[in-house]
Parts: structure tokens; sequence; C-alpha cells
């Protein structure tokens, strides 16, 4: 194919794509091109641009208090690309090991159930020892973050060890079972027949959580490095969060949660504050959120206001992009309101504490 | 109880092919809560006469371009042939149960074929793969194979 061959194909598709998209980005506008709605008090949806978070005496920028959203999400683009690199690294390190050509990898995921199914199967076992203890050290850590988180709210002792032992025994599962050819094809219909797709889900039915290997692959360097501190911080998040469903309040597709009427008083605060934009339908979804953030306030704590937000920007930046739904308020919402008004996470990032913030029973201005 | 399984809808033919013939693939997998990364394929004729098209793939993932690649006609032909060879002859139409929990769409057309369709969070974990219907074990195969396929090509 000839230079003028690639222009012509450049400037007949793809030309506008990049400028566009990062542009959506940086403007809060959600993966569709929906804009992002304004929700709520304390500043949930104004924009603020990307720039210097850290004022001049040292301390962070007020407007990091006002409005976290911007400041974790400036720059989304950039980390989105390291993360594609991070992956990319990985998948090449894979071939480069098993000798593995471009063109019979391409065949093997091609046909993923066929006969390129022990082509995936190797791809899986690889994953599971490249990432596999990075995964489960991070797993363990938010389990214990959780424990903390639980084990210091003001509710019943037996409703209290009752989540505790529920939060033990989560099962974290990072990969498929190979012996189990139904695991395998969930794993691959939830992450990719690469199985790179940056997805999350718990069962709390089955009190489970499943991570794609690909969520754990966003905390390896662009050489493909495994970095056992940034998979923890990058996972920190949506591990809690996962594992807050099973002690939490969901109620879809025939289970209840039996900790739901636990929480009838955080939701009831939420309602009072944002009339609008809260509904039963989303309350499994914002408690988890809720978890997440007690156990990310337990992670920060300590730390120094431009450290605790570094942190932070790579626990929840993969909330930024996101949109509102029938279960999940906007990103923009969970990180301003859910995430900034958790006490302990005001106070790592030098920040008033919201006296009208939300506790698990409602408690107004819970010190939690 | 909230378990993860699949459900598939899928309508084909319900897609009208694009009316030049040309390849289009648009993947859409959704990571989690609203994100979504986006698997795209266009193409346009190649004037030079070398070559039936020329395609580019690109990866978007929450609204960022982080991939793309040129593909050779015979490439993507070869992919696409193998994906509506793949896809069952007659399906029954599921109930696409709601809009919750999305996993992935598709909407692909090639010459004169076109099927779209989407996978959504349902009951896999209660409904094994011997007890779901042949022609669904088939056109998951088919989808995530063709899913496999395209971002196999943004590795090399």
């Amino acid at each position: 194919m000839t230079l003028s061959h690639w222009l012509v194909l450049f400037l007949s598709l793809g030309g506008n794509f990049t400028q566009k998209s990062n542009a959506r980005a940086l403007s809060g506008m959600g993966p569709h091109g929906t804009v992002v709605p304004s929700e709520g008090a304390r500043g949930v949806g104004r924009a603020r641009r990307e720039g210097n978070p850290i004022a001049a005496d040292g301390r962070l920028d007020a407007g990091v208090c006002r409005d976290l959203a911007s400041a974790v999400c400036g720059g989304r683009g950039g980390a989105e690309s390291r993360i594609e690199r991070s992956r990319r690294a990985i998948v090449r390190g894979f071939l480069a090991v098993t000798r593995t050509s471009a063109e019979s990898f391409s065949r093997a995921m091609g046909d993923v159930f066929g006969a390129g199914a022990p082509l995936v199967s190797k791809l899986s076992d690889f994953l599971q020892g490249r990432l596999g203890p990075a995964a489960t050290q991070a797993g363990e850590r938010a389990r214990a973050r959780l424990l903390q988180a639980v084990q210091d709210q003001a509710i019943p002792a037996e409703v209290k060890t009752a989540m505790i032992e529920r939060v033990r025994n989560v099962r974290i599962r990072f990969f498929p079972d190979p012996s189990d050819p139904d695991s395998v094809r969930r794993f691959i219909a939830n992450c990719g027949a690469d199985q790179m797709a940056a997805r999350a889900f718990a069962v709390p039915g089955e009190n489970t959580v499943e991570i794609c290997p690909g969520m754990v692959a966003g905390g390896a360097d662009e050489n493909g490095s495994v970095i056992p501190e940034a998979v923890a911080a990058s996972l920190m998040h949506v591990l809690a969060h996962e594992c807050g469903h099973c002690i939490g309040a969901d109620a879809a597709e025939g289970f209840t949660s039996e900790f739901r009427p636990r929480f009838s008083g955080f939701r009831g605060c939420l309602q009072s504050r944002f009339r609008d934009s809260q509904s039963d339908g989303r309350l499994g979804e914002m408690v988890a959120d809720f978890w997440g953030a007690q156990a990310l306030a337990r992670e920060v704590a300590g730390k120094r206001p431009m450290e605790a937000l570094e942190y932070l920007r790579r626990a929840v930046g993969p909330l930024c992009a996101t949109t509102a739904d029938a279960e999940h308020p906007s990103g923009r919402f969970r990180i301003n309101v859910l995430l900034a008004e958790t006490p302990g996470i005001a106070r790592s990032l030098g920040c008033r504490v919201e006296p009208e913030a939300c506790a698990i029973d409602g408690t107004v201005g819970g010190e939690r | 109880m909230k378990r993860l399984l699949l459900l598939i809808w899928i309508a084909v033919g319900g897609a009208a092919p694009a009316s030049d013939g040309l390849p289009r693939i648009v993947l859409t997998r959704s990571l989690d809560h609203g994100s979504a990364e986006i698997l795209t394929l266009r193409c346009v004729p190649d004037t030079h006469g070398k070559q039936e098209f020329f395609c580019e793939l690109t990866r978007h993932r929450n609204g960022v371009e982080v991939a793309s690649r040129g593909l050779y006609s015979v490439e993507t032909t070869s992919l696409l042939e193998k994906f509506f060879e793949r896809l069952p002859a007659s399906l029954s139409a599921d109930d696409p149960s709601g809009d919750a929990g999305e996993v992935l769409t598709w909407d692909v057309s090639f010459r004169d074929r076109a099927a779209q369709g989407r996978l959504v969070r349902g009951d896999v974990a209660g409904t094994p793969r011997t007890r779901r219907g042949a022609s669904r074990n088939n056109l998951l195969d088919a989808v995530l194979s063709l899913e496999g396929a395209l971002s196999s090509q943004l590795y090399r």
C-alpha cells in the first residue's frame, strides 16, 4: 500500500477522532457524547480547568475541595492512553514468552472457543502468573480496609458481626477457572477474548466479586511491569465497591440484600439533599460507593493532600467518563458527593468536612 | 438473586447493510457504570484499484481514541466472512429484558449481510452452556471471536 493510500484513508476516516474525543473527555461529556448533567449542590456540575492544584502556601487549591471531580479527571485522556500501552505491553510480553507470532495470535483470538481455545487458556495462565500476586495482594488490602470501615460504623453489633463475616468470606476472582468451561466462557464474555477489558462486577447472592485482568493491568507500567502499589491503588475503590455490594442494599434479579433496611437512613439523607437525582433504583450502587469511599478514606489517611489527590486520581479515575444510568449516578456525582463528602477523604485533602454529609444511619454530619 | 449470565438478543437482518456494501463494524463493550470501549472499523474504496478497499480499525475507551491500525481488504474480508459463516441461520429473538446490565453490542455489515444485537448480563451461572440453545452458543462464539480477531490486530 502506498503512502498516498494511507493518507487518503486517514483523511477520510479517522483524522477528526482524536481531537474530538480528547476535548470531550476534558469537558465533562460522557463517552457517548451526552453532556453530564449538573447535579445538586457543592459545584457537582461545575467545570474546572486542569491546572496546578497546589496553592502558593503548599496546600491544595480551594477549587479541589469545591470540585474534586475536575481535579481527579483533568488529563484523563492521557491516563487512558497509558493504560492502553500497559495492557498492550502485557499482551506483547505473552507473545514474546510463548513465541507466538502475531498471525497465530490473531487466528486464535478469532476462534476463541474452537481452535484458539488452547492459546486463550495459555494467555489466561500467563496473566495469572504476571498479574496474580499483585492482584491478590490488592484484594486482601481492600478487604482489610473495608473490614476496618465496617468496624468503625455506628451499627448494631450483630449487624456489624454479620457484615464482617460476609466481607471476610467474599470470593474475589481475577481469573477464570480453566477446568470450568462455563467460568472461562463467562470471563471471556465479560472481559473479552484478550481479557483486557476493564470490567468488574459483584454477584452478591454468591458473595463473589469478579475483576477482569484488564483492570489489574491498569496498575502496570508502560513496559508491562507490574507495580504492586499501583495495582493496589487502582483497585482499592473498585474492590471495596464490589465487595460493598455483598454487604450493601442491592435488590435486583430476585435477590434482596439482608442489609438493605440498614441503609434506609442513608437513603433518606441523600433523598432529602438531592431529591431529583436519586431513587431507590440507585441505592444499591450508592451504598457500594459508600463502602468504596470508606475504604479509600482509610487508605489515604495520613497522606499529604497532594499525595491523597494523586492516589484518588488513580483509584477513581475510571469513574470520570461515566454517565448516569438506571442504576448509577453520574461519575461527577459519585466523586463530588459520595467520595468527596466522606469525612476521612475531605480531611486528607485538607478540605472542610461537609456538615450535611450522609452517614450509614442517615446522621447528618457523621464523622466516619 | 443477582447472578451474571448471558442473555442474548439479536436481530439478524434487522440492520440494513451499508448501501455501498463496504465493511462496517461497531462493537461496544460496556466497561462499568456507563463507560465503554468501542471498536470501530470503517472502510473506503480503493480508488487506485490495487485493493478492494482500505479500512481503519480504532479503539476508543471512555471517549478517548487509544489505538488505531489500518487493515488491508483481504484481512477484513476474511474475518467478516468467518463471522457471517458462524452466525446461526435461525435465531429466536429473545426478549432483551430491559437495558440494564449491557455487556456488549454489535452492529456489523458487509456486502449484503448485516447483523446487530447485544449481550446483556443475565443468569449465566444458572444457565450453563449445555442448557443454552446451540444457536445462542454459536452466536456468542461468533461475536466474541469477531471482537477477539479485531482486538488482536491492535497488538501488532
